[in-house]
């Protein structure tokens, strides 16, 4: 079995479940004191400080870390912001990264460590794209209005997010 | 802390142990008190110490990355990367109006994990 469709095959239930967990109703208007950028930002910051020290004890890189964060952010944005796709053969292909060393070579690593890699980089994902739901949260319009602005930016790197279809 | 509690509660029942009044032919008796209350004052800031040690050690030994206090604030320098754009320099992130920006991020730190020459 190739490795990059291990992960995709775990995390597609994943995703899944966790869209049937958004998907019940729709979600209540926040009523509390509208939030700030620097709050947002904290908010983000706050979770993915413990993110990156997770997945560096997972034997993450940064370059590994910031791709696992930008799927995590895209899967939320496609959950919550209306007209917006992800590619699924994009995503298992961004995701083969965690398979390979700081080197770029292949990770030789028996079975068992590759799960709990896999198990690893699932948790941190969990946990990115909680926080993106918790946040998005706070202002859905504004949310999307963002995500629209990255899914054009040009060159934009590991963006999974299908163009906007026109007409 | 149990331990420095009882080293403590040692060297006060070792003084409180010790008479108060001295005389001249009680000399000898009284220096080796004094040699004894020594070695136990000295012995109850070693355990002290010790108990200090080891407490910070376990309190190191047990945090984790979900540690609260790592976690309050204290972000360090940021910078407008564009407008609205806000990239904290030591975090290694950049927010567009509040939200992340992978976009932003990869361009201000530039990162590549197929080329790996970040």
């Amino acid at each position: 079995m190739k490795t990059h469709t291990i992960l995709g095959g775990l995390l597609a239930p994943a995703v899944l479940v966790l869209i049937g967990g958004c998907s019940e109703g729709p979600a209540p208007k926040a009523e509390a004191a509208a939030t700030g950028p620097d709050d947002l930002a904290h908010m983000d910051l706050t979770v993915s400080k413990a993110y990156g020290a997770a997945m560096e004890k997972a034997g993450l890189d940064e370059g590994q870390r910031n791709v696992v964060q930008a799927m995590a952010h895209q899967q939320a944005v496609a959950v919550i912001c209306a007209g917006f796709t992800v590619n699924k053969a994009r995503f298992e292909d961004e995701m083969n990264i965690i398979y390979y060393d700081d080197k770029g070579k292949m990770l030789e690593v028996d079975s068992e460590a590759l799960h709990l890699r896999e198990r690893q980089v699932m948790m941190g994902f969990g946990m990115m794209f909680g926080a993106q739901l918790a946040i998005a949260a706070s202002d859905e319009q504004a949310f999307c209005e963002h995500a629209d602005v990255e899914r054009n930016a040009g060159d934009a790197k590991h963006l999974i997010l299908e163009p906007r279809k026109t007409g | 802390m149990t331990m420095a509690k009882w080293a403590l509660a040692g060297a006060l029942a070792a003084s409180l142990a010790l008479p108060a009044a001295a005389t001249a032919r009680d000399h000898h008796r009284h220096r080796d008190r004094d040699r004894a209350t020594g070695a136990a004052i000295g012995l109850a800031i070693v355990g002290i110490a010790a108990a200090a040690s080891a407490n910070r050690r376990n309190r190191q030994d047990n945090r984790s990355y979900y540690d609260r206090d790592d976690y309050r604030g204290g972000w360090g320098d940021t910078y407008n990367a564009a407008k609205n754009v806000l990239c904290y320099r030591s975090q290694r992130q950049c927010y567009r109006k509040g939200y992340y920006s992978a976009e932003w991020t990869s361009r201000e730190f530039g990162y590549d994990p197929y080329n790996r020459g970040y």
